[in-house]
C-alpha cells in the first residue's frame, strides 16, 4: 500500500462527512407541517446522523492480517512502526502452527505453539473491529483419536485501544490445569468454532486506534495423551476481521 | 405522507452504503502436529512374599520403573520360607497394540549348578494379575482379558511346587531369569490406553511381575544381582 492510496482514503472519509451532514439539513428543512410525519422525520433523523457521521470507514482491501515471523523480529516497540514488520509478507496464509508430537513421546506438559498475527491499516488508524474465528476444514474423529476439542485456544498479548476478548478465549491454553486422567480443562477449543456458520468472534475494539498497527497473539496447546496415531489431519483455522 | 416514506427510503440506502463500506479482511492458520505410536512401562506398587524389601528409585506411583528388589537371605539353614521374592506392579500404557520384551542385561554373583552356585535359572519369574487399572474407563476395550502371554511365563513362580530335594519344578509351567537371558517376548496384547496421559489412575494395565527363589544350600556368594529390562514395542 502505498502513500497514494493512503490520501485517497482520507478524502473518501471527509466527503462521506460532508454529505451526512446535507442529508440531515435536508431531512428538517423537508418536514411536513402534520404533526404526526414530523415526528417519523424526527425519528428518523438522528439514525440517519448516526450512520452518516460514524467514524470513517473504509473498501475492501484496506486491512490486511499479516503474520509476524516470530517474536525475536518484534520491535521492542510494539507500536512503533518497525522497518522488520513492512519486511513481512502480507497475505491471506498467515502460516502454519507446527504443534509437534501430541502423543505422550512429547514429555512437556503441553505441545504448544503461538502466532503473532498483525492488523495494518496504511491509513495510518484503525476503527473498531472484531475478529473472528472459524473453522474451514476439519475431519471427523474415531474413537480414541485427537479431537477438536483436544486444541485449547486462547488470545493474549492484544495491543490496541480497549480490546474486549470474548471469555472462553481470554487465556492462555498451556497454562490450565489437568484433571486426574491428564486432560487439560481448557476453555475455549477449535470445537467451539465448529458451531454456527460464521465461527465465533475472538475479540473487539471499541475505539478507533490512532496507528497503522494492531497485534494480537493466538495460542494453541494440546496435551500429549495415548490418543491413537493416525495420520495427524491438519486443521484450517480461518480469522476475519471485520470494521463494524 | 409521501415525503416520510422518501426520507425513510434516504436513510435506509444511507444505512445500507455504509454497511458496504465496512471492511473485512481474512487469513488462515494451518494447524499441524502428529500421534506416534507410544507406549510406556511405569512403577506401581510392590508386594513382597515374606518380609522382604524393595524400593523404587522414585518411589511414586507412575514413576519411571526402577526397581530393586533385596531377596536378602537365600541360605536353607539360614531362611526357612518356602520362596524368597515378590511381585513388582507395573502399569503398562499404550496407544496401539505392543509387545513387552523382557532381557536380564546383566548379572554378578550368579554361578554354575554343577559348582552349587546360585544360578539365573534359580530365580523364577512370571508375570499375572492382569487387571485394567482403576475405574477403567480410559482404556481400550479389554486389554487385561486380551493380553497374551508367552508360554511358561504366565504363572506365579512363588507358588510353583518343589520336588523332593526342594528344589523348585520351574519346566514346563514356570520360567526363570535363564529363559530371557536374551531378549524374549513375554507378552502381547492390543491398545490398552483410550487416551490420557501417564498420569491417569483409569487407562493403564497393571501387571505383577513375580520373582521367586527357593532357599537352599548354595555355595555362599557375598552379594548377587541380576538386572532385568522390559522393553515395550508397538509393532
Amino acid at each position: 500500500m502505498d502513500f497514494q492510496e493512503e490520501e485517497g482514503a482520507s478524502r473518501m472519509a471527509d466527503r462521506r462527512t460532508f454529505e451526512a451532514r446535507g442529508c440531515a439539513r435536508r431531512l428538517f428543512a423537508g418536514c411536513p407541517p402534520n404533526r404526526f410525519l414530523r415526528f417519523g422525520a424526527l425519528l428518523l433523523a438522528p439514525i440517519a446522523w448516526f450512520v452518516c457521521c460514524s467514524p470513517p470507514a473504509f473498501g475492501n482491501g484496506d486491512f490486511d492480517l499479516l503474520i509476524i515471523v516470530s517474536d525475536a523480529d518484534l520491535p521492542l516497540d510494539w507500536q512503533s512502526t518497525g522497518g522488520e514488520i513492512e519486511e513481512v509478507p502480507r497475505g491471506t496464509s498467515l502460516g502454519t502452527i507446527d504443534l509437534s508430537e501430541l502423543s505422550t513421546a512429547n514429555p512437556g506438559t503441553f505441545a504448544t505453539a503461538e502466532l503473532r498475527i498483525a492488523i495494518y491499516s496504511p491509513s495510518g488508524f484503525i476503527p473498531r473491529y472484531r475478529i473472528r474465528a472459524r473453522l474451514d476444514t476439519h475431519s471427523p474423529s474415531g474413537a480414541g483419536d485427537v479431537e477438536l476439542d483436544d486444541f485449547g485456544m486462547g488470545v493474549v498479548d492484544i495491543v490496541a485501544v480497549s480490546p474486549s476478548v470474548g471469555r472462553i478465549w481470554n487465556y492462555d491454553p498451556a497454562t490450565v490445569g489437568k484433571n486426574v486422567d491428564d486432560e487439560p480443562e481448557f476453555l475455549g477449543t477449535l470445537d467451539d468454532l465448529n458451531s454456527g456458520l460464521g465461527g465465533r468472534e475472538l475479540y473487539r475494539t471499541r475505539q478507533t486506534f490512532n496507528g497503522a498497527w494492531n497485534y494480537f497473539t493466538l495460542v494453541l496447546a494440546v496435551g500429549p495423551q495415548f490418543y491413537t496415531p493416525d495420520p495427524f489431519y491438519p486443521v484450517n483455522l480461518e480469522l476475519t476481521l471485520q470494521t463494524y | 405522507m409521501k415525503k416520510t416514506l422518501l426520507l425513510a427510503c434516504a436513510a435506509l440506502a444511507v444505512a445500507a452504503f455504509a454497511d458496504q463500506a465496512s471492511a473485512q479482511s481474512t487469513g488462515s492458520v494451518r494447524v499441524i502436529g502428529a500421534v506416534s505410536p507410544v507406549g510406556a512401562i511405569r512403577w506401581w506398587d510392590w508386594t513382597p512374599t515374606n518380609t522382604e524389601t524393595g524400593t523404587n528409585t522414585a518411589p511414586t506411583q507412575n514413576a519411571p520403573l526402577d526397581f530393586t528388589i533385596d531377596l536378602s537371605e537365600l541360605a536353607a539353614g539360614l531362611n526357612f520360607d518356602t520362596y524368597a521374592g515378590g511381585n513388582v506392579t507395573a502399569i503398562l500404557r499404550s496407544n496401539e497394540s505392543y509387545r513387552l520384551f523382557g532381557e536380564v542385561t546383566s548379572s554378578t554373583g550368579f554361578g554354575s549348578s554343577a559348582a552349587g552356585d546360585l544360578e539365573l535359572a534359580d530365580v523364577g519369574f512370571g508375570i499375572l494379575n492382569l487387571t485394567n487399572s482403576g475405574a477403567a474407563t480410559k482404556v481400550f476395550g479389554d486389554p487385561a482379558g486380551d493380553a497374551s502371554l508367552t508360554a511358561g511365563f504366565g504363572n506365579d513362580p512363588n507358588l510353583a511346587p518343589k520336588d523332593v530335594d526342594e528344589e523348585p519344578l520351574w519346566n514346563p509351567n514356570y520360567a526363570t531369569l535363564q529363559d530371557i537371558a536374551s531378549v524374549t517376548q513375554v507378552m502381547a496384547g492390543p491398545r490398552i490406553s483410550n487416551r490420557g496421559g501417564n498420569n491417569s489412575p483409569n487407562n493403564g494395565l497393571l501387571v505383577d511381575f513375580g520373582f521367586a527363589v527357593g532357599p537352599q544350600y548354595y555355595t555362599p556368594v557375598a552379594n548377587f544381582e541380576a538386572v532385568v529390562e522390559f522393553t515395550m514395542a508397538t509393532p
